[in-house]
């Protein structure tokens, strides 16, 4: 054999039995596969609790693997880990983690540290969802496992809530990330999950989608389970000042912030006309545009948004039958989304938080201004006059353009 | 052929020298943006972003002018010589004993980087993937490839580079387009919102990167097989390189934030872990590492060919291929003394590289020049050399 022939699979099985990476041997079955993790202060410590499988377990019944609860205190996170390590005598592996529910008085803490952690970690990937729960996380655990069905429920709702709805995936690990590198120019937003309490069974039987009014789909929704459980839904948004939550938005504020932030797509409002009924209409998409500038002394900022959607229902006697009373559809829905919008903001100024980043708007397009207020920030956008202004575009308004009369029962008012 | 073509590189036997593997421009151009790459742009763009913030994208692209300067040094004095090699003119230039001595800080040059570069596998890889994996073995296996392929020759690297370049390059492009969803371009703004000093102190960094590629041109340019059109394909490697670097930083600032981008130790591979294409295809990280750990062996293998010539040229050795494996077996040993943390990599390629380059790129050439202008060293013999008819001087 020729010596070239001779070495080549000498180094090849030099290669072989040295670079596979098998020197700290991990069998799949052995390993906890966390696919969530809930994090809440207790006391001085940290208590990471986190919904994981293991590859290798099977139900009697054989069915694949169930999702069980590992939970331990750290004095850090990596600590919390290595406990959970200890206490389970199995190596936790994060690269599946496909979200992270943080406790509300962890929140109010403050996050720097705990993000610097998270982000030192390498498997644990920054795109993946963060939200904020009332309470404690770990509660919000625990009621999913013993009542839930559907496993998946919450990363369900936050991929939702990330794709098409309000919010456009301003609640991940990296926007949590950047926004406190941005200080102090941009406050996170993310998202609160919540459970509600269970709905009356009579009406489980007639409704499956949760969240009545209002913005319907990634927001509210969730799945509702029988035996009265709770249902996991998106209730709001979580506000911070810096680092640390100063306040839960509720379903209307946090609505109009979002409409504000990132663009919204296939969602539906619900635009009620006084005496008449109201019309649904579902929003395709849109394009929100933020500007600041200083004039006669103060701040004036311009929210724009620009929104295309489609008459998805009429209720009463809306009609939307001509160009006029297309036109007077829209101004509603542009007036339904101002209302909103203002509502978030008064809410965010109320705070001292700028979900909004309009500190990093000033900071990008007018340095020498962002420079002298800085210093003052939030507090000197409390003071800034608001310009919102919403146009509405509906592009078609369905095949039905006007409601048939059905007689005396036709009030506008029914479900 | 022309008169210097025929004494010049890539021919056989130019000005009295032995037969020259010859590669093609091209191949040449695709190795150094192989070698420039595959550490910097993985390494820099953090300690660049650190102190030029958000304008971080300029100063890969500004370094771009010093390296065409440096390229043009030493095109001109390799032609002044009729196409030879650092390793030739550095002692015509300087006379033999200081040449040889100026011709020896290039290979401890050499040596020091690819050390460093061998040392960016373990220190990388094991960070990421592999953290209980001993670092040996990662080194012993590096080096030993590394001194088959250099075994081989350099004409296998210029078809290794046409292999291997396209493939980082294509990786380098393609995956920061899967992050556009998280990208927010707004951070580039605003422009020099702190004027063009911190772009300027920024190009330490990746000029130093660009400089060692114009010193790995200089070493190439006798194996040019048309060394005159040589100074055009540098032009060219040192703006695609420019363009390829700027457009990184851009994506690295966009997606991450350009303070959160400075602490990042490997942003590029951030970027392909942030790629995610629907739910479906996630942890692109190995469609990145396997490119460039590529580049990274392909890197030290030439650099240790590299050597190994050059230690032979200086100590005169008839068969520069006795000494490569005990560079490559030095080149290891050195990195792993040398380079014992990931933070000393680092500190090195930020703290000492660009005052070593700024010696070898351009201090080193411009005195050569003036020296060689003074001297009028070169031109003479060259000219002498190309006077004489064909096979005269067999």
């Amino acid at each position: 054999m020729r010596h070239g022939t001779v070495l080549t699979w000498f180094l090849a099985a030099v290669l072989l039995f040295a670079a596979p990476g098998c020197w700290d041997k991990k069998e799949l079955d052995e390993m906890l596969h966390a696919v969530s993790l809930y994090l809440d202060l207790e006391g001085e410590y940290l208590l990471v609790t986190a919904e994981v499988l293991t590859a290798g377990t099977q139900s009697p019944e054989g069915a694949p693997a169930e999702h069980t609860i590992v939970a331990a205190l750290g004095t850090s996170f990596q600590d919390a880990l290595n406990n959970i390590r200890k206490s389970s005598r199995h190596e936790i592996a994060l690269p599946h983690v496909d979200y992270i529910v943080l406790g509300e008085a962890l929140a109010r803490a403050g996050l720097t540290d705990l993000v610097n952690a998270l982000s030192h970690d390498y498997e644990v990937r920054p795109h993946i969802h963060v939200a904020v729960s009332p309470g404690k996380a770990a509660d919000l655990l625990t009621a999913k496992m013993t009542g839930a069905r559907h496993a998946e429920t919450f990363l369900g709702l936050l991929e939702t809530s990330a794709r098409s709805g309000p919010g456009g995936g301003r609640s991940t690990l990296l926007d949590l990330q950047r926004a406190l590198a941005d200080q102090p120019a941009a406050d996170p937003l993310l998202v609160k999950l919540v459970l509600l309490p269970p709905p009356p069974v009579e009406h489980l039987a007639q409704h499956t989608q949760a969240g009545a009014g209002g913005m319907e789909g990634g927001t509210g929704g969730g799945e509702a389970q029988g035996g009265g459980t709770a249902i996991s839904a998106i209730g709001g948004a979580a506000l911070f000042d810096g680092d640390r939550l100063v306040g839960f938005a509720e379903e209307l504020e946090a609505r109009g912030l979002r409409w504000a932030l990132a663009p919204v797509a296939n969602q539906s409002i619900w635009v009620p006309v006084d005496g008449r009924g109201g019309f649904a209409t579902r929003v395709s998409q849109t394009w929100p545009r933020l500007t600041v500038e200083e004039s006669q002394g103060r701040l004036h900022l311009r929210i724009h948004v620009e929104v295309e959607g489609d008459v998805t229902e009429l209720r009463g006697s809306v009609d939307s039958d001509s160009l006029a009373a297309m036109a007077e559809l829209e101004a509603l829905a542009a007036r339904r989304i101002e209302a909103d919008i203002a509502a978030g903001v008064a809410y965010a100024e109320l705070l001292q938080s700028d979900p909004l980043r309009v500190g990093l708007s000033l900071s990008r397009w007018h340095p020498a201004l962002w420079r002298r207020l800085r210093d003052d920030w939030p507090r000197a956008l409390a003071d800034a006059v608001h310009l919102i202004e919403v146009d509405v575009r509906i592009i078609t308004a369905g095949i039905l353009g006007r409601n048939a009369p059905v007689g005396r029962t036709q009030t506008g008012t029914g479900p | 052929m022309t008169a210097v073509d025929s004494a010049g590189g890539g021919g056989e036997g130019s000005a009295g020298r032995g037969p020259v593997e010859a590669i093609s421009n091209g191949q040449a151009m695709l190795i150094i943006i192989g070698a420039v790459l595959a550490v910097i742009v993985f390494v820099l763009p953090g300690p660049v972003i650190d102190v030029a913030g958000n304008d971080a994208y300029l100063a890969p692209m500004l370094a771009t002018l010093p390296s065409i300067v440096s390229a043009w040094l030493f095109v001109h004095l390799s032609r002044r010589h009729g196409w030879a090699g650092p390793t030739e003119y550095l002692r015509t230039v300087f006379g033999n004993v200081a040449g040889t001595a100026v011709a020896a800080v290039y290979l401890v040059f050499f040596l020091v980087v690819t050390a460093s570069v061998g040392q960016e596998i373990p220190k990388v890889v094991g960070a990421v993937i592999m953290p209980m994996t001993p670092q040996l073995a990662f080194v012993v296996p590096t080096a030993l490839a590394a001194a088959y392929v250099a075994y081989l020759g350099l004409e296998n690297f210029g078809r290794l580079a046409q292999l291997v370049v396209p493939l980082l390059m294509l990786v380098l492009v393609a995956v920061p387009l899967a992050d556009v969803q998280q990208a927010d371009f707004g951070y580039v703004l605003p422009i020099l919102n702190n004027g063009w000093r911190p772009v300027l102190r920024g190009m330490a960094f990746p000029m130093a990167i660009r400089g060692e590629g114009a010193v790995l041109f200089a070493f190439l340019l006798p194996h040019f097989k048309s060394p005159r059109r040589g100074f055009r394909a540098g032009v060219w490697t040192t703006c695609l390189l420019g363009l390829l670097l700027g457009y990184n930083v851009v994506f690295i600032l966009s997606v991450f934030s350009p303070r959160f981008a400075a602490g990042l130790a490997l942003p590029s591979l951030e970027l392909a872990r942030m790629a995610r294409l629907s739910r479906a295809v996630e942890h692109l990280e190995a469609a990145v590492l396997g490119p460039w750990l590529l580049a990274l062996t392909f890197k030290v293998a030439f650099y240790v060919c590299i050597l190994s010539r050059g230690l032979a040229e200086v100590i005169r050795l008839t068969d520069w291929k006795t000494v490569v494996l005990p560079v490559s077996a030095t080149v290891a040993a050195l990195g792993m003394y040398l380079y014992p943390s990931s933070m000393a990599l680092r500190e090195s390629l930020t703290a000492v590289r660009p005052g070593f380059t700024l010696v070898v790129a351009f201090l080193i050439p411009v005195t050569a020049v003036v020296v060689s202008l003074i001297r009028r060293t070169g031109t003479e013999q060259f000219r002498r050399s190309a006077a004489k008819p064909k096979g005269h001087g067999s």
